[in-house]
């Protein structure tokens, strides 16, 4: 026997045996049904005298998900069907094939005799009806002969009250000659079945009653009785006739206005939220909504599902040509930051402080690609941001002034640890925080180049940026504090505190290991 | 009377299992809950975390209605461990099958997750006291996600082997797979593994 193979690597078998997920355990739901399977394992009896067919019903359902599928298909394609018939409402086309498939010449039955006549003489008779109601003129040619011939015969043996009744009928056919010609047969045959398919009823019958309402429905549902109606604006009308528009008819009666479509009253809703009074309250309401997003975005974000594009937005701040610290000189070495590859939505055209009252080109805050137009950035949570569009020049330059110091502020963080109070805006922050996941990201790459005390500062400002309002570094030690406002029905009490210290030495190394870890 | 299965065999556990006693198999069960879920959750990966627990119900499932099937190695059977895990092993990659075409398959680089994620992870050594027992958690959490990088099948190779030390006669037995197809799984999943892990092997040397 041979040994058996082993290639283990006690150092990987080491890191496995050590790896977080040692401890492990199942749920005490998933525990205790298995417990429980195993319990039930030992108590429940073989069934070998179920049926075969309970067998197979038994599999089909437990087993076969397939069979699961197929039935549930099923079922939503019944549904389906369903709702369509239903809206599309197939007694129109029932009734409309039975418009067009009914004969043009109502039956029309002639008076019978009172009394029963013999039987020879009622099977001439259906005949001949049955000759006349046909509506096909084959097949009443067809009959035709065959009656003559029994009519002729059965004539004799008729009574004269009978004859008489028969008479209309069967005069003409006396009338024929001896031997006829084909011709002459022909055009007996047609004198005598003109009458009968083209004289309509003058009197209505019970078929022909449903076939004039059912025209009438018809016509009122059609859709171009829909389209005269609507484009008429005439809404009585169509709220009194049409069965298909209620909700229309309902939304048209209420405002008192012109008919308008669905959408149309959507979008004039949209308008009208977007359109208040004055412009301060347009302002503040597309703040709040911009805030509100975003504080979902980054609440998002930190709870693990932080999206990496660090390397596209987190060089962002840094690479305005206008900023002093885009070029950052650290003692004697001149570090550059990379240039943001696609930073789009996220662009901030930055001005240098003294170019602050000027009116930046674009400064738009707008979180989504698909905006087609700018929005006002907010200026109720934070300072205002002037829009390029409104072409009004900024009410103070608090705003640029709040933004370079927020860039200011963090490029600075690269060169020394004096710090003052900075007050950046949401999308600044957001910046921050990518500029720190892009440090963190290197620094995963690089083991052992921040300790935990510098992991946990970085960690907690990142944290700390997520509900930021007010941010405030300072001290040799960097110490940071934030306050950050109640944007939505946060748990956090307006204007709370948080914050972290990083004592001097690890505040240094960090620095160090920022300039070595970003190249 | 209560009987101890304490120092019982697994082999004998299952025995008592199969003749109707319940204390044995919950005896077996609490042995190799915490085994069980660890190998089956590393096999699925982090994709698939949030099928682990019903995998791993399933498993022990399958074992329940398998146990009369069992057969222990002095009948010509297998460890119950082996065999269990060879169960484990049958149903994870099912269930990875299963669902491959649902997965977004994405290239992994190496020595990337969530730049949080790793942070928080990494924050939570500060409870050692032994920056050797940082370390090697450390090492293990990089570990983890290295093997998330492996195909399906090198992962369950290197797994079995590492974790459940599993010969590759064992493996070739019970999954049923060639032993040279073993053999070139395991050297291939330990050549990635180790490239993976050289800032961490680094340190350590060459010692093993």
């Amino acid at each position: 026997m041979t040994t058996p193979h082993h290639w283990q690597d006690a150092r990987l078998k080491k890191a496995l045996d050590n790896a977080p997920d040692l401890q492990a355990t199942p749920s005490a739901t998933t525990r205790n049904k298995i417990l429980k399977a195993a319990a039930d394992a030992l108590v429940k009896p073989k069934s070998n005298s179920s049926s075969w067919w309970k067998n197979i019903l038994r599999q089909l359902i437990e087993k076969s998900h397939f069979s699961r599928n197929a039935g549930f298909a099923t079922a939503i394609v019944i549904i389906c069907v369903g709702v369509i018939w239903t809206l599309n409402n197939p007694m129109n086309a029932i009734d409309s094939l039975v418009t067009h498939n009914t004969p043009p010449t109502p039956v029309a039955t002639p008076p019978l005799p009172r009394s029963a006549p013999p039987a020879t003489e009622t099977i001439a008779t259906q005949t001949q009806l049955t000759g006349h109601i046909s509506a096909s003129s084959t097949q009443a040619h067809e009959i035709v002969p065959d009656t003559l011939q029994q009519a002729s015969t059965v004539t004799p043996s008729t009574t004269r009250e009978e004859q008489a009744h028969l008479q209309p009928v069967q005069s003409p056919i006396q009338q024929l000659p001896t031997e006829p010609t084909s011709s002459t047969i022909e055009r007996q045959r047609n004198h005598a079945n003109t009458p009968l398919l083209q004289t309509p009823p003058p009197a209505p019958t019970t078929n022909a009653e449903p076939a004039v309402q059912i025209d009438e429905k018809e016509t009122r549902r059609s859709p171009s009785f829909e389209v005269a109606n609507s484009s008429s604006g005439d809404h009585t009308d169509y709220v009194a006739h049409d069965l298909y528009s209620e909700t229309s008819i309902a939304s048209d009666s209420d405002s008192g206005s012109a008919p308008v479509p669905q959408t149309a009253r959507g979008s004039a809703a949209q308008f009208e939220i977007h359109t208040p009074s004055t412009a301060q309250t347009q302002t503040h309401t597309q703040t709040r909504i911009d805030s509100a997003e975003t504080f979902r975005q980054t609440r998002n974000h930190n709870s693990g599902k932080l999206q990496q594009n660090t390397g596209n937005t987190a060089s962002t701040l840094s690479t305005r040509n206008h900023l002093p610290g885009s070029q950052i000189l650290s003692g004697n070495t001149s570090t550059s930051i990379p240039a943001p590859v696609a930073a789009q939505e996220q662009m901030i055209t930055a001005v240098t402080e003294n170019t602050a009252n000027e009116v930046p080109e674009t400064y738009a805050i707008s979180n989504s690609s698909t905006q087609a137009e700018e929005i006002t950035p907010p200026s109720a949570m934070f300072d205002v941001t002037p829009s390029t569009q409104s072409n009004q020049q900024p009410q103070n330059n608090t705003d640029y002034k709040t933004l370079i110091h927020a860039i200011y502020a963090w490029n600075q963080l690269y060169l020394s640890s004096s710090y003052g109070t900075t007050i950046i805006d949401r999308k600044s922050a957001t910046e921050l925080q990518n500029r720190l996941v892009n440090i963190i990201s290197h620094a995963q790459k690089s083991p052992h180049t921040i300790n935990n005390n510098q992991s946990a500062w970085l960690l907690t400002l990142y944290q700390n940026l997520t509900f930021l309002g007010t941010i405030t570094i300072q001290g040799q030690n960097w110490t940071f504090s934030t306050t950050h406002p109640c944007m939505l029905d946060c748990k956090i009490p307006e204007s709370s505190s948080l914050g972290g210290t990083l004592n001097q030495q690890d505040a240094q190394a960090l620095e160090q290991s920022i300039n070595n870890l970003i190249p | 009377m209560s009987v101890s299965y304490s120092h019982s065999s697994d082999e004998q556990l299952m025995a008592a299992y199969v003749n109707g006693n319940l204390t044995a198999f919950e005896t077996l069960y609490a042995r190799h809950e915490s085994v069980l879920l660890r190998f089956i959750q590393r096999i699925l990966g982090h994709s698939m975390h949030a099928q682990v627990e019903e995998v791993y119900q399933d498993v022990w499932i399958r074992i329940i209605n398998a146990r009369e099937k069992y057969t222990p190695p002095n009948q010509g059977g297998a460890l119950w461990k082996t065999w269990a895990f060879a169960i484990a092993h049958n149903t994870a990659v099912d269930r990875i099958r299963a669902q491959s075409k649902f997965i977004t398959v994405e290239p992994v680089h190496e020595n990337e997750g969530d730049p949080m994620e790793w942070i928080q992870s990494s924050l939570q050594q500060t409870h050692y006291s032994s920056e050797d027992a940082a370390f090697w958690k450390a090492a293990g959490h990089q570990l983890l996600q290295c093997i998330e990088t492996l195909p399906n099948e090198q992962r369950a190779v290197f797994l079995l082997h590492h974790e459940q030390d599993h010969s590759i006669e064992e493996m070739s037995e019970q999954l049923n797979v060639p032993f040279e197809t073993l053999k070139s799984r395991l050297r291939y999943a330990m050549q990635k593994l180790r490239k993976c892990m050289r800032h961490y092997l680094k340190e350590i040397g060459g010692a093993r």
